[in-house]
């Protein structure tokens, strides 16, 4: 389990953008998944067993600290990052470009986007973790992509070169 | 496959998530609209940058560990070992290599059903590369089940294409070095994918011995049309 440390974290991180708490998140989850090992049927899930707790422990700060009592609700809910200046300030442009781009998606997404391209987990794997249909998996990391495709667009050497509709507010 | 191609498709044909034939149909239509070949390319570029931006915490943070395997060793013996054990039916026990190399189920059906593999590198993550690198030595390697060499085509498109530039001595030397004992091994670049780099200001150099196609994707679908086995890096 020790082993999965740096990668839980890596992934709390990056959906609550706040060292302290990714680091409590991990230890959380860490010490739920030493007393139901048991559970566990598949050693070579392992990893996946433990995002998903990683996932509840999660789910369970989102609700203590709002007014959120369905976690449904996560997918369009917004948590204002909260990165130290300092820190901030040593990464480039365009890493904290995708960080924040990141950190600013709805929750659910942000899980989706993260589980996917940072895990390299399967869309079933993600639904497995999340406790969400795959095809939920899908539409919330078409719509993550799509947004961060937008956000990002200066960064992107691959760029769509078709014509872009101009954003009226 | 004359169905509109939604968002979500495209996205699981990026994460490699279709299956063989789904994915050699999409291929095809992708290969063949340049729009779609652009969405692609901009999702797999996009998944290497939230990669390249949320790198795993150092080991300060991490727990400690017991020295790794290659840091003990070195890369050479590990090749010594790659090379010596060569296709036999068991593979090594990788320990903390499993990560980087070919898992052994999925080389052992790479040897069982065909014989011809093509490799594709979007990233230019370093870390990415050396996997790419690692996997293309490991396929040039193994044999198939009649005892033949496998034909393996490391094929970079996006920042990918980092890994086939001139510039970098180290890399330059592995992959010459690669080039001479693995005649079974060709080097492609994208040339869609220089063409957008050298857009954006970069000076597009590769190395000697690398072929340049018109787009990887068309190169992939070709590939894919002639039987050849896909792995994604």
């Amino acid at each position: 389990m020790e082993e999965s440390r740096p990668r839980l974290w890596r992934l709390a991180h990056s959906w609550c953008r706040n060292r302290s708490l990714a680091d409590d998140l991990v230890q959380d989850a860490l010490t739920k998944a030493l007393k139901s090992h048991s559970q566990l049927r598949d050693e070579d899930s392992l990893h996946a067993w433990l995002c998903g707790i990683l996932a509840h422990c999660w789910h369970d700060h989102l609700r203590s600290h709002r007014d959120m009592d369905d976690v449904a609700e996560i997918d369009e809910y917004h948590l204002v990052a909260a990165g130290t200046p300092e820190a901030d300030c040593l990464q480039s442009e365009v890493v904290r470009s995708v960080r924040q781009a990141v950190a600013a998606l709805p929750v659910g997404q942000r899980e989706v986007v993260t589980l996917v391209d940072l895990e390299e987990f399967s869309y079933a794997e993600v639904a497995a973790v999340l406790e969400i249909p795959i095809g939920t998996v899908m539409s919330r990391l078409s719509r993550a992509r799509n947004t961060l495709k937008e956000s990002l667009r200066e960064h992107n050497a691959c760029g769509v070169t078709t014509p872009r509709i101009a954003r009226v507010k | 496959m004359n169905r509109e191609i939604s968002d979500e498709l495209l996205n699981a044909f990026a994460d490699n998530e279709l299956d063989g034939t789904e994915k050699a149909e999409l291929l095809e239509r992708i290969a063949a609209d340049a729009g779609l070949r652009a969405k692609v390319c901009e999702t797999w570029h996009l998944k290497e940058l939230v990669r390249s931006a949320h790198p795993l915490p150092g080991k300060n943070r991490g727990a400690k560990r017991k020295p790794r395997f290659r840091d003990r060793f070195g890369l050479p013996l590990a090749a010594c070992l790659l090379l010596a054990i060569g296709g036999g039916s068991g593979w090594l026990a990788h320990d903390e290599y499993d990560e980087l190399w070919i898992p052994a189920p999925q080389l052992k059906t790479i040897q069982a059903q065909g014989n011809r593999v093509i490799l594709h590198l979007v990233s230019g993550d370093a870390a990415e590369i050396e996997k790419a690198l690692r996997q293309a030595e490991q396929l040039a390697t193994v044999r198939d089940k009649a005892g033949g060499i496998v034909q393996v085509e490391l094929v970079a498109n996006g920042n990918g294409i980092r890994m086939l530039q001139a510039g970098n001595a180290q890399l330059a030397a592995r992959l010459a070095t690669m080039r001479q004992q693995h005649d079974n091994l060709r080097l492609v670049a994208c040339n869609e994918a220089m063409d957008r780099l050298r857009e954006r200001g970069v000076d597009v150099t590769l190395l000697p011995n690398v072929d340049v196609v018109p787009s990887a994707i068309e190169e992939i679908a070709t590939r894919l049309n002639q039987g050849w086995r896909y792995l994604q890096v």
